[in-house]
């Protein structure tokens, strides 16, 4: 087993995960109370939802990558557009994805 | 969740006028019986399904790379944050320095920092409390309890929301742990586009609830994430997309529900 992934490594990690959490809700959070701090923090999870979408659908690693991941979530936001249920999107987009390699169409 | 989303839009005045202290049923729009909740039940099941999966894939990366199962076990708990595990494990699985793989790992997290502050104002005070609701701080329980148009009703799906995530996704990553070795690859399976899905659905909510201008947000977000990626370390792109929300002082009007 490498170092690397040891327990003191992920102690390490608990202990900072936490402090970068408690620092937003204890120290930054409260720090930013005008009207448009406000505005611009709601509009957060929206830009950080986002790009983590554009990560797990467009990337592997530090690559660009478009593969059969794609066509399973643009199949789930097609869905979602159409008010179909979360559940429908979700299970559609496992559904055309495995098709999709199972075809050999994309990695 | 996307029902009440659109309820809301219509019945917003409604809501923030309706008395507080219900806050385990806020008070729902007139049509709706006095019980609904405002995160429909099967949609956190679907989020609490996608967490299970998520849980397993990322117990699955994880003992193949040669972690300790009880380690994945006790980090799903301690650390909560599938993304920042599975940034560790990509840097010393690649063979990076072990404290190249602690930095990518707490740049990727350094989000949630970013969530609790814009979660924490609409939360009840008390030190303990938020002290726990610091953990429990996801992209999902976050967002969706953003999108609720009262402080009361955010809070309650903050706390639905995360711990349903919560127990969801130390059960798949136990599960992982127990059955990795005979489930095979879970990208056989598509489980890969699980999790990207669930988010494009919370992504949906948000963008009708705040129209062109969180488009914007959403769109310049993902463009700068897709950019810096091959060119800065993992992490680094997702707190710079953040910078998009600064998109919203573009607009003349407040934007978003309940602000």
């Amino acid at each position: 087993m490498s170092d690397g992934l040891g327990w003191p490594v992920i102690a390490v990690l608990s202990v900072g995960i936490y402090a970068e959490r408690a620092a937003g809700m204890f120290v930054l959070g409260p720090a930013l109370r005008s009207e448009r701090a406000m505005r611009v923090l709601a509009a957060v999870p929206v830009a950080v939802i986002a790009a983590v979408v554009a990560l797990q659908t467009f990337t592997v690693g530090d690559r660009l990558a478009v593969d059969a991941r794609v066509p399973g979530v643009v199949a789930a936001a097609l869905a979602v557009w159409g008010r179909a249920p979360l559940a429908v999107a979700v299970v559609l987009a496992a559904v055309v994805t495995a098709t999709v390699r199972a075809l050999g169409w994309a990695a | 969740m996307t029902g009440h989303q659109h309820q809301y839009e219509q019945d917003g005045a409604e809501q923030r006028e309706a008395p507080a202290g219900s806050d385990a049923h806020p008070a729902p729009a007139p049509t709706a019986p006095a019980e609904r909740p405002l995160v429909a039940r099967a949609d956190v099941l679907t989020f609490a399904a996608t967490y299970f999966v998520v849980g397993v894939t990322v117990a699955l990366i994880c003992t193949t790379a040669g972690m300790a199962p009880w380690l994945v076990a006790v980090a799903a708990v301690t650390m909560y944050s599938a993304t920042s595990q599975l940034a560790l494990v990509a840097v010393i699985t690649s063979g990076g320095a072990t404290l190249a793989g602690l930095a990518s790992a707490l740049l990727v997290s350094a989000r949630f920092g970013v969530l609790a502050a814009a979660i924490a104002p609409r939360l009840r005070r008390g030190a303990v409390r938020r002290g726990v609701a610091a953990h429990m701080v996801v992209d999902p329980s976050v967002a969706l309890a953003l999108a609720q148009p009262d402080d009361d009703a955010a809070e309650w799906v903050f706390w639905r929301v995360g711990i349903n995530l919560g127990v969801a996704w130390l059960i798949g990553v136990v599960v992982g742990v127990v059955v990795g070795p005979h489930i095979g690859d879970p990208h056989r399976y598509g489980l890969d586009a699980v999790f990207p899905a669930s988010l494009v659905a919370i992504l949906a909510a948000s963008l009708r609830a705040g129209g062109r201008i969180m488009l914007a947000v959403a769109l310049v977000a993902g463009a700068i994430t897709l950019t810096l990626t091959p060119l800065v370390p993992a992490g680094i792109p997702v707190l710079a997309a953040v910078l998009a929300s600064g998109l919203v002082l573009a607009s003349p009007t407040p934007v978003g529900a309940g602000r």
